[in-house]
This record gives C-alpha cells, sequence and structure tokens, in this order.
C-alpha cells in the first residue's frame, strides 16, 4: 500500500487551558478576557471550517480550583464554549504522580500530564505560569507549548 | 422554540443510551465510509459517523454560544488580526510575533473578501512575510 500523503488541513490542534485561563473566559469584566476569548474564537474559525479541527479542554482540577461548575447561567460557561473536561484515570494520575519531583503544585502537575497525553497533533497550554508549566511539560517529555496569558 | 442551552444539554448528556435510526445517506458516501474503516481511519463505521456528527453539531454550539456572548457583551468580540494571532500561535507561525502584518492583512484582505475570517487574515499575512522576505533577499516577484 503506498505512503498516504501528509493531508496538511487535517491537522488537529488541542487547547489546555490551566486555573487563570478558565477564570478570566469566566470573567467578562476581567482585563485578560479577551486574551483568551480571541483563542476560543481561533478554535470556533477552525471548526467552522473543520469540525473537530480544535478542541478545548479543561483539566476537571483545574474546574475545582477556580471553583467552576462547566454548567453555569452565563454566557461563556465551559459547556456553552465546548470547553472538555479532561479527568485523571488511575494510569494518568501514575503518570502525573511521577512528575511531582519536576515541581510545581497539584494543578500544574494535572495541567501537565493532561497536555502530554494527548494523543496527535499540535498542544498549546494556555497559562499565568511561565516557570513550572515548561519545566513539567519537559519533565513528562511533551513538545506541548505553552502561551502566557 | 429550542436554544442553544437545548443544543447543549443534549451535547452534554452522558446517558449510554443509543438508538437505531434510520438515515438516508448517498450510496457513494456509504462506500467511501466503508473503505476508510478497512484503511484503518476510523474503528467503524459508526463511531465514524457518530464522531463526525458529535464534531459538526460541537462546532455548532460553539459557534453560536460565541455569538450569544458577543450580544450581551459587544466589547468582548476580539479584532481579526487578534483572532488571527491565536491562530498564530496554534499553528507555531511566526506570524504569532507579527501583531503589524496581521493588522495590515487584516484592513487590505478585507477589501477583497468582506466576510474574510481570521484564517483567511493569516493567510494573507503569510503571503506579506514571504514577499518581504524574498524582497530583503533581493528576489524579483512576478505578478
Amino acid at each position: 500500500m503506498p505512503a498516504r500523503p501528509s493531508a496538511r488541513g487535517a491537522e488537529t490542534h488541542t487547547l489546555v487551558l490551566d486555573n487563570e485561563a478558565v477564570q478570566v473566559l469566566a470573567e467578562p469584566g476581567h482585563g485578560k478576557h479577551w486574551a483568551v476569548l480571541r483563542f476560543i474564537e481561533a478554535a470556533a474559525t477552525r471548526n467552522r471550517r473543520r469540525a473537530g479541527a480544535v478542541a478545548l479542554l479543561a483539566p476537571t482540577v483545574v474546574r475545582v480550583e477556580a471553583g467552576l461548575d462547566r454548567r453555569a447561567a452565563t454566557t461563556v460557561s465551559l459547556a456553552r464554549l465546548r470547553v472538555d473536561d479532561a479527568a485523571l484515570d488511575t494510569a494518568r494520575a501514575n503518570r502525573a504522580a511521577a512528575l511531582r519531583p519536576a515541581g510545581g503544585s497539584t494543578v500544574d502537575v494535572c495541567v501537565a500530564e493532561v497536555a502530554a497525553s494527548v494523543a496527535a497533533g499540535k498542544v498549546t497550554v494556555l497559562t499565568a505560569d511561565f516557570s513550572d508549566i515548561p519545566s513539567l511539560l519537559a519533565a513528562a517529555l511533551s513538545d506541548a507549548v505553552v502561551h502566557r496569558v | 422554540m429550542p436554544t442553544l442551552d437545548d443544543l447543549i444539554g443534549a451535547l452534554e448528556d452522558q446517558a449510554a443510551d443509543s438508538t437505531s435510526t434510520s438515515v438516508r445517506q448517498p450510496v457513494a458516501l456509504r462506500r467511501a465510509l466503508q473503505v476508510a474503516v478497512e484503511l484503518g481511519l476510523a474503528p467503524s463505521a459508526n463511531d465514524a459517523t457518530n464522531q463526525a456528527l458529535r464534531a459538526t453539531l460541537n462546532a455548532f454550539a460553539q459557534r453560536l454560544a460565541l455569538d450569544e456572548h458577543y450580544a450581551a457583551h459587544p466589547d468582548a468580540r476580539p479584532a481579526l488580526h487578534e483572532v488571527a494571532q491565536a491562530l498564530a500561535v496554534l499553528d507555531r507561525s511566526p506570524l504569532a510575533e507579527r501583531a503589524d502584518l496581521l493588522q495590515q492583512a487584516e484592513a487590505e484582505v478585507q477589501q477583497h473578501k468582506p466576510d474574510a475570517d481570521a484564517d483567511d487574515v493569516l493567510l494573507w499575512a503569510t503571503s506579506l512575510l514571504m514577499h518581504g522576505k524574498r524582497r530583503s533577499r533581493g528576489e524579483r516577484i512576478s505578478a
């Protein structure tokens, strides 16, 4: 069977939101709201052209830390914006636990594990933490990119 | 009249119930689906169909949710070049650091395509970037 040509347009992206990203997204009056919302709009733009092109993920522990119910009655609830939950099962919790020596908080470690576990495509982490998340991603051997909000 | 919340509620429903349904599919599309499964591109025709349908409905809901958010908070709507910059970050494009070119692209592309989206702006800005590089190398640029 001949090798399939790479389909550039079929590349997928995953955007992982950390604690501050989901918090400012939930608050339209926050000074950084636009900085996160433009990424959601970017995802919607791509998804309108090709459904499923950009996936949005928020680790469940991030939602707990931020105190966010995904069904919150706002125009920017995570459910409405189709930001999926990413929960840690046993195997993933083990991998996250192994990252603890690399530093950061429990939430940081879970964000890095979620980003590192995405099976395919480019992964970008939206975070305010430019110290611990990059080192955790490196420890997880992930090529995810960190973007500061 | 159903609302966005009805759509979201159905998409969020975690119930594992399933039902058989009768959908008229073009024969050629059905054949393409079977070939895709045989090529290993999808685990089954059923999974591929449901994944595609869910992705499409999620895209509809996401668009509608943002439109409702902008209606309630008009100042929250990002400019096209700001969305294009976010796309450049996702794409690992050097344009993520070239807000100037993205703003120029937004202004220019809308003269030719009034309904341009952020991907159109990003493509135009990519062209501006490439032309700028070729000019700086002294290469001729044909029309």
